[in-house]
């Protein structure tokens, strides 16, 4: 693929973007915006995955007497 | 850029947001350790990673979707005009990407589009970004140790990068719509910002509710410690600090405000293209800092958390005229807005169990609306614009602006969002967690690690004194 700029010894006023690729932006916008999307639905996913087996865990393993404790603190 | 005195003047401008973007930076550093500092010690490691990835998933939104927005919506569409072709702010365009200003590459752009937007674009959605942070961590402090952190980015991109700039938009750009017809004036954002974000986290707050044991039985609330009070301090001092820089970047340093044909002025302006100094503008930061710091400490009995918070709560009472005021109407302004501000949390708070982590509806919501409300009575007369026809400022135009950002813009769309996450099971981590704490996993295994270690180590001195 040609560079976008070959030569610097050129007139500078007339030298536009300067980045590879030029004109398959759409496509890097395309790209980015599903990557960010899917990180979105991972984290929502895999919290709820998360707090689920935390939860169970923690109901597992909490004593009576401090969840009693727990139960009276959580009075709001 | 063939005129030298334009050229210097766009290579200097863009230098000065440049600047302003860095320092501004320091907001969100301020937020994080201020944040942190609030949280409880099982909740401090979620709570800084929840506001820190705020900073990649709003930049990210941001650069797809809200600096477009802000140009394109300035009309309404619909009220003043129909959606704007701004070819230079879409996220596939040239100009959003390094570029000398030379000969467009595609068509939709001319030659001036490129002399300009190549040196600005970059700074000027920099500095626009740094306001979207801003925007979501405001809601990042009052929502901390019960939500979960997925919900609060997905709010944070509505806000960061829909609501907040639409609201910009409207009225905080030189030709947006709620100037025009309104006379809206807000110079330094006391709504646009801190107004709307403040109403966002009160509408999340309603549908989130409170901490678990954060209200007794018969309604009166809890305290709970602050693990850290030094990174609360520290925080706050670089929110000062970084707010200097966000004074900054509401400006436009360098512009020609004679409007006589062939002769030049150049003076600071606002955003939208008002003359003001940068001179003018440091004492009412300083005078309002001043009036928030002694109402804040007086009215709180000297509580160091208060009275940091009516400092900030001081300076975003007085930004939406403090491009105008005298600096003792800015101090008096920021005094009064703190003391309602402070009353107001604590009345919301005992009258409807709004458990508000860091006070940010008190200090942005209620502290930016009623600075937005107040400018339109000592600033009644006063363009709201440089341009001929627009609305003058007004009680009434500030006021029904004050409504827009608060209630239409801030409250009623993070009060559907929440709504909607709360229905999908998704806003709030499960009552267990909370109870033991979101870092509870990380402590835990440090605590094992941390005996492991002890193990080994007294190994190795029993077998050094063999």
């Amino acid at each position: 693929m040609t560079p976008t700029i070959e030569n610097w010894q050129t007139n500078p006023t007339e030298i536009g973007p300067i980045y590879p690729w030029v004109g398959l932006e759409i496509w890097m916008v395309i790209a980015a915006a599903l990557f960010c999307l899917f990180f979105l639905a991972w984290k929502l996913k895999s919290e709820s995955r998360h707090y689920d087996q935390m939860r169970q865990q923690l109901a597992a393993g909490m004593p009576d007497a401090k969840s009693r404790q727990h139960e009276e603190l959580n009075d709001g | 850029m063939t005129d030298q005195a334009d050229a210097l003047n766009i290579l200097f401008t863009e230098f000065y947001y440049w600047v302003t973007v860095v320092i501004m930076f320091l907001i969100h550093v301020g937020f994080c350790l201020y944040e942190v500092g609030v949280s409880r010690e099982k909740n401090k490691l979620n709570t800084l990673m929840k506001n820190s990835m705020l900073i990649p998933v709003i930049t990210f939104g941001f650069f797809f979707v809200g600096w477009w927005l802000y140009f394109a919506v300035q009309n309404g569409p619909g009220i003043t005009g129909g959606l704007k072709s701004v070819p230079w702010s879409e996220p596939w365009n040239e100009l959003m990407a390094p570029h000398l200003g030379g000969t467009p590459a595609g068509e939709n752009l001319t030659a001036g589009d490129t002399a300009t937007w190549s040196h600005l674009n970059g700074v000027f959605w920099a500095a626009f970004l740094l306001f979207s942070w801003t925007a979501g961590s405001i809601l990042s402090g009052a929502v901390i140790e019960r939500i979960r952190s997925g919900a609060f980015w997905l709010l944070a991109i509505l806000v960061g990068c829909g609501t907040w700039v639409i609201d910009a938009a409207w009225g905080w750009s030189d030709t947006g719509w709620m100037v025009k017809i309104l006379g809206y004036h807000d110079a330094y954002a006391s709504g646009v910002i801190h107004g709307l974000a403040g109403g966002s986290a009160l509408a999340i707050l309603i549908h989130l509710g409170p901490r678990l044991g954060r209200f007794r039985k018969d309604g009166t609330p809890r305290v709970f410690p602050a693990h850290n009070t030094w990174l609360i301090v520290i925080g706050m001092f670089l929110i000062y600090t970084g707010f200097w820089g966000f004074y900054a970047a509401c400006n436009v340093p360098i512009y020609d405000i004679d409007p006589a044909e062939g002769s030049t002025l150049y003076s600071a302006t606002t955003i939208y293209l008002t003359p003001t100094t940068l001179s003018g503008i440091t004492f009412n930061f300083l005078m309002a800092l001043t009036g928030g710091l002694l109402v804040g400490y007086m009215v709180s009995g000297g509580d160091p958390f208060w009275t940091f918070q009516g400092g900030l709560g001081g300076i975003i009472t007085a930004s939406a005229g403090n491009d105008l005021y005298h600096p003792l109407q800015a101090f008096f302004l920021a005094g009064g807005g703190v003391w309602c501000g402070y009353k107001l949390h604590y009345w919301v708070e005992r009258r409807f169990k709004i458990d508000d982590a860091v006070g940010a509806v008190a200090i942005h919501g209620y502290c930016g609306t009623i600075g937005v409300i107040a400018s339109g009575f000592i600033l009644w007369g006063y363009p709201s614009s440089a341009n001929a026809g627009y609305a003058p400022i007004t009680p009434w135009g500030q006021l029904a602006g004050a409504a827009i950002m608060f209630l239409v813009l801030g409250f009623l769309p993070c009060y559907i969002a929440a709504w909607g996450l709360k229905r999908a099971g998704v806003l709030r981590i499960p009552r267990e967690v909370e109870l033991a704490g979101l870092d509870h996993e990380i402590l835990a295994l440090e605590s094992e690690q941390r005996q492991e270690l002890e193990s080994a180590e007294a190994v190795l001195v029993q077998n050094s004194g063999d």
